[in-house]
């Protein structure tokens, strides 16, 4: 049977609805509500979920969903290496994404953030001769373009609790925090010491206070993060 | 580089010193001396090498290309292309693809289109190559102020044809042997290594190597910008920074940077 309409109403079988965009002052007024609500950290912990241990095989895994971004990262080791004897564990970091969202270079760069924060922070001298592979998969992204260094700040809060989950000895939380205003992602740990930090904006710090402030400001982000981090693993789901 | 334990913790304490005794005699914000040539690669349009006195050495050339502004418009091209090439890297390696991703971004958002704009429909593209051919510190900083040289020294194809070409479609000409010096101001990025309390400038491999922490930061027209970012400069002995240990350090590239260019310009 033809599924044409003969009257003519429906119009021609691939005939798709007109959708109008947003107006610009609605679209404007989300922004606005998106931007104050990067401001508030704590209504952003409200609405994150966290699930840890989900996939068996890992030694430790972590899920994390917030605001449309969801990711799993899950962490491999400590396991023993081929070759010669390593006094310390070597860190691999691996990261999918199955958005295809994500540039290569900038996948390098999201790695080598993580890498480089967890380097400092894992007890690596006590597994000699072994290696640990973090496993970052992200599943869903929301808005790229403009909150990139937030996923990459939500990334590194999953594999803080990932690495927990996994037994791998650390010498501190890693509490990462993100600043929209100057695009900078920084993680701290000894509640205010930074291991990494990232900031790529076209933003030009005339007075180098300004940078100060955006430090004390992530830095105060930071230790509610990290309380809500220590709760949710003393709450022990 | 691979240090032994009594040479590690030596090298540690003196640079832990207030003032911190650098292994070369330098002060913090000393930088070690460099030696440049300009202009010597006769098929690009220009070109910088520094020898480092470590006998690192970086060779850039600048090579431009005539495109559509529309295609910049509409995402297909990008306004510079940065390639890097480091010996005893591989190219698809983080470290490579960290470096360009870096540069990039800098270059990108730091050289105006109107330097290098040519008609209404048409401007220049640069293709910054850069090689490294021998490294024994990170290499950003000797990147980026080998790129420096070799942009100022830039000489871009004399334009006849008129510049208004909106109502006529008109391919753009260029004079047969003259050429315009490319004028734009050029961003530089900065490394600071972190030992203790203490911060320095332009790490050698042996302070790299003891290192807690690294910071790269951004440098134009007398005022910090991205990338301030931090770098792993050794392999698994890095420890976390304080806070105002980076703040000090944008004071002292912020400070510094004028001087630099300066000295940099003096070498055309």
């Amino acid at each position: 049977m033809s599924t044409l309409d003969r009257r003519r109403i429906l119009g021609p079988a691939n005939v798709k609805p007109l959708i109008f965009g947003l107006s610009s002052s609605q679209s404007k007024q989300e922004n606005k509500i998106e931007e104050e609500e990067e401001e508030d950290i704590n209504s952003q912990i409200s609405k994150t979920f966290i699930k840890t241990g989900l996939i068996t095989n890992a030694n430790g895994s972590s899920y994390l969903e917030y605001n449309g971004n969801i990711i799993s990262v899950s962490i491999y080791g400590p396991r023993p290496v081929r070759g010669t004897f390593t006094e310390k564990t070597s860190l691999d970091v691996h990261l999918d994404d199955n958005t295809e969202t994500i540039s290569d270079l900038l996948n390098k760069k999201f790695c080598n953030y993580i890498e480089n924060n967890f380097t400092t922070v894992i007890n690596l001298n006590k597994y000699p001769k072994s290696g640990i592979s973090i496993f970052i998969n992200v599943l869903s992204i929301n808005n790229f373009q403009k909150y990139k260094y937030k996923l990459l700040s939500l990334i590194s809060d999953a594999t803080t609790i990932a690495l927990i989950n996994s037994g791998i000895e650390i010498i501190d939380i890693v509490s990462s925090t993100f600043d929209l205003n100057s695009n900078t992602v920084i993680s701290f740990i000894k509640s205010n010491e930074i291991v990494g930090l990232l900031s790529d904006s076209n933003k030009i710090y005339k007075d180098v206070n300004d940078f100060n402030k955006i430090i004390k400001k992530l830095g105060n982000d930071s230790n509610i993060v990290k309380n809500s981090l220590i709760n949710y693993l003393m709450s022990g789901n | 580089m691979i240090l032994s334990v009594a040479e590690r913790s030596y090298l540690y304490e003196s640079l832990k010193q207030s003032p911190p005794i650098r292994p070369d005699g330098r002060s913090v914000k000393q930088f070690r001396p460099i030696q440049t040539n300009v202009g010597f690669l006769e098929s690009s349009n220009g070109s910088a090498k520094i020898t480092l006195s470590d006998g690192s050495e970086c060779i850039v050339s600048i090579k431009s290309k005539v495109i559509e502004k529309a295609s910049i418009e509409s995402g297909r091209d990008t306004l510079v292309d940065v390639d890097i090439e480091v010996a005893g890297q591989r190219d698809d390696s983080s470290f490579i693809l960290n470096l360009i991703s870096t540069l990039k971004s800098i270059y990108s958002n730091y050289i105006s289109q109107e330097s290098l704009s040519l008609t209404n429909r048409f401007t220049y593209k640069l293709f910054i190559d850069i090689l490294v051919i021998s490294n024994y510190s990170y290499p950003l900083t000797l990147i980026s102020f080998t790129s420096y040289l070799a942009l100022k020294n830039t000489y871009l194809p004399k334009l006849t044809s008129s510049v208004d070409d909106k109502e006529i479609e008109e391919q753009p000409t260029f004079h047969d042997y003259e050429f315009v010096k490319l004028q734009i101001q050029v961003p530089i990025i900065f490394t600071v290594a972190i030992i203790d309390n203490n911060y320095i400038i332009d790490p050698n491999s042996q302070e790299m190597e003891v290192s807690d922490n690294g910071i790269i930061i951004g440098w134009y027209d007398g005022n910090i910008i991205s990338p301030i970012e931090n770098v792993k400069l050794n392999d698994g002995n890095s420890k976390s920074i304080k806070p105002e240990l980076i703040i000090k350090s944008i004071e002292l590239v912020k400070s510094l940077g004028q001087s630099v260019i300066e000295s940099l310009n003096a070498a055309e």
